[in-house]
């Protein structure tokens, strides 16, 4: 599906980046976690936000916990985007974030990466809108499914067997007319309205 | 004054103008002790309005990155008051109108909009909890059409209002047993903040007025400002976590 295309991964959370990586080399593409070496040519980046947090109540943040957990990751995001842009040099490509789905229906405990999940997801829908006619699409895909008991497909999530494989279509042309979108990925635990 | 927040104290952030003022003066107008939280001394212009229509308020300095400003004006409308019934964080950055491309946006402007949005939002949550823990109170943030939907011209704008969207939903699972609910309005109204973004780009007003079913934009006072005083009144104690939209039906897709 993806043969020979470039995809950085980056992001905050080294698990869930590692098995996106092979999940999507796995499916053919060049699957580069981290840094992209120089002299190669990108055609996609996926940036994870979620998956590296701590559980840990609202009142308990402190100030600082709260600058490196919420505002630092939501600024890398943007970064790492406008980056990708600019290694794209004008031929198009796309951008997956990766949020959380616990995120749009509110999470317990989780209030700073729900903020930067939120921020990104909407951060994302501008850069939908301003670089669509650079032929860069931006979508997000929201992963979750920790508890068990919602979830409609009965089962929990692989990141290299159930995520990529949605992150690879979006990167794929199959979904060149997909833009500012978030697909929820987490077996059925989130519906949206 | 009588009114549906008659004896509740409030504190509005970014309340020296447009949006902020609006709803600082329709809170004072349903009985509310006001304190207008303002960086500038424009805040006491609103008090000074919204006591010429027979309220009560005052104005603190407050810059809401500062933890210390925020606690100086919740301890006034304490002192004042009695307490803290409802907080609401509406102060966004000086430049938060200001039209920018994305690939264009440099480390000082994220800082801008993510210290006084989100930092903002922070220090205001913290602050207040224990006081609106106490008075089974009500936690109101602004959020924008640009947090829904993506903007054209200002995505870091964007980027923190959908940020509070989701601090907004968590903070209200996580208040909700204590009796505070947390809720976020999304308005559209006729303020210095859009009258600019009309200069900038003067395609704006015609291309947004058109897709308004309600064929106008909003007063802060009189449209948006109701739909703020339901959500710190005890007529919505049974809402948290919600997006009340308050645009004349310009967006529709929640």
């Amino acid at each position: 599906m993806l043969t020979d295309r470039v995809v950085l991964v980056s992001g905050d959370a080294p698990h869930v980046m590692r098995d996106l990586g092979a999940g999507l080399s796995t499916l053919g593409a060049n699957g580069i976690v981290g840094e992209l070496p120089a002299g190669i040519g990108l055609d996609a980046l996926v940036h994870v936000v979620v998956g590296a947090g701590v559980t840990q109540m609202f009142d308990a943040i402190a100030e600082i916990a709260w600058e490196v957990t919420a505002e630092q990751p939501l600024a890398r995001a943007l970064l790492a985007g406008v980056d990708a842009f600019e290694k794209f040099e004008g031929r198009g490509g796309s951008i997956v974030f990766v949020t959380s789905a616990d995120a749009l229906v509110g999470a317990s405990g989780n209030v700073a990466m729900a903020t930067v999940s939120e921020g990104v997801r909407a951060l994302a829908k501008s850069m939908a809108r301003q670089w669509g006619s650079f032929g860069v699409r931006v979508n997000c895909v929201a992963i979750g499914g920790a508890s068990l008991e919602k979830l409609a497909l009965g089962r929990p999530p692989s990141i290299a067997g159930d995520v990529a494989p949605v992150v690879a279509l979006l990167v794929d042309d199959a979904a060149h007319f997909v833009t500012g979108q978030t697909i929820v990925v987490d077996g059925g635990v989130v519906m949206q309205p | 004054m009588s009114g549906i927040l008659a004896g509740k104290g409030v504190v509005v952030t970014g309340a020296g103008g447009g949006l902020g003022r609006g709803i600082a003066l329709a809170c004072a107008s349903e009985g509310a002790f006001v304190v207008v939280a303002t960086p500038r001394d424009n805040g006491a212009e609103t008090v000074s309005l919204l006591r010429a229509a027979g309220g009560s308020g005052s104005w603190s300095a407050c810059d809401v990155t500062v933890r210390g400003d925020v606690d100086t004006a919740i301890a006034a409308c304490v002192g004042a008051a009695g307490g803290l019934d409802a907080m609401v964080h509406n102060a966004t950055s000086r430049r938060s109108s200001e039209p920018a491309r994305v690939e264009h946006v440099d480390s000082e402007l994220i800082d801008e909009h993510v210290s006084v949005s989100l930092r903002g939002a922070f220090h205001c949550a913290q602050a207040a909890l224990p006081h609106l823990e106490a008075r089974s109170g009500h936690f109101v943030l602004m959020t924008s059409p640009a947090a829904m939907e993506g903007s054209q011209t200002l995505p870091c704008y964007g980027m923190v209002k959908g940020a509070l969207r989701g601090f907004a939903k968590s903070l209200a699972r996580e208040w909700g047993p204590l009796g505070i609910n947390v809720n976020l309005v999304s308005p559209l109204a006729q303020t210095p903040a859009l009258e600019n973004a009309f200069r900038e780009d003067p395609e704006l007003e015609p291309r947004l007025a058109r897709r308004i079913p309600m064929g106008y934009y909003g007063d802060p006072t009189t449209d948006i400002g109701p739909a703020v005083v339901f959500l710190l009144s005890s007529s919505a104690r049974y809402v948290t976590g919600q997006t009340l939209v308050v645009d004349g039906g310009r967006f529709m897709g929640l």
